[in-house]
């Protein structure tokens, strides 16, 4: 997947059938992590702690949910995908983009935790692991669709320089 | 009888309650970013710069900092924002925590 060119907020990535049908077999992975992973502090007491952890986790949830809906309604919208000789024009506007990054990386960290939170460096006890070696191939793959996106908003952001002022907040809230 | 005679007495807020307000208003608590070996550096650049509204220039910064000193302090808030901004960073997989600020 490559990102072609950027209009207003909507950004063009070319991408081909089979690529396609990898990112979407990746999103369905999310979400891959579990709402409780983190921890909201390391050295506070429990009686330290803001009220109503529960109460986010919850949300948090019900929040997946939604994203689990709108990534599958994603691949089958109109006028998401065109058919271009033989690849596919798939645009999205920069909050997709924030969105899908986040989808991606959660499926990458949900991988890393279930194949043992391995240290860097472990690529290759981790390929040669039949166990492990999905896993590592996931992350792999979540790792290179991120680069594209992560391209596509800086090139958008700087179509000529690589000089940077940072994103426009509204355009990723809104 | 009319009540609007008679002087109310209201309760005194217990001891707790009145600590717990003042330590939700008190920007004495830093969000802290933790190393890890997994997440891309271009990614959590980019989330500091959508979720603290940070230059690339700051947000590289503080990812440096996360990559090679293990931990970078982001910000020190009231405990409130402090946990709002925790969440938003575990909303992006990054691994964040609240701590009280000087603990």
């Amino acid at each position: 997947m490559n990102f072609l060119e950027a209009n207003g907020d909507s950004l063009v990535f070319l991408i081909e059938p089979r690529g396609k049908a990898l990112l979407e077999k990746l999103c369905q992975q999310f979400p891959a992590l579990e709402v409780t992973h983190f921890d909201l502090c390391r050295t506070m007491d429990e009686d330290e702690l803001p009220d109503g952890r529960e109460l986010a986790d919850q949300s948090l949830t019900e929040e997946q949910n939604e994203v689990r809906e709108r990534m599958a309604k994603f691949f089958t919208e109109e006028g998401r995908f065109e058919t271009m000789e033989n690849f596919l024009l798939m645009r999205m506007t920069t909050a997709e983009v924030d969105l899908r990054l986040q989808v991606l990386n959660d499926v990458r960290i949900g991988c890393w935790v279930r194949a043992g939170s391995p240290s860097e460096g472990a690529e290759d006890r981790l390929r040669s692991n039949p166990k492990t070696a999905p896993l590592l191939a996931t992350m792999q793959l979540c790792g290179l669709f991120q680069g594209a996106l992560l391209d596509g908003l800086h090139r958008r952001k700087n179509p000529s320089s690589s000089e940077d002022e940072g994103f426009d907040l509204e355009d990723l809230q809104n | 009888m009319d009540d609007a005679a008679t002087p109310q007495v209201l309760p005194k807020p217990d001891k707790d309650t009145r600590t717990r307000e003042q330590e939700e208003l008190d920007p004495g608590y830093v969000v802290i970013c933790w190393d890890d070996p997994v997440n891309l550096m271009d990614y959590v650049t980019h989330v500091f710069q959508v979720v603290f509204g940070w230059t690339k220039k700051k947000a590289e910064r503080h990812m440096m900092q996360v990559h090679k000193q293990g931990k970078s302090i982001l910000v020190r808030e009231t405990m409130e924002m402090a946990e709002h901004y925790v969440h938003q960073l575990h909303r992006y997989s990054l691994h964040a925590t609240m701590e009280r600020d000087g603990s």
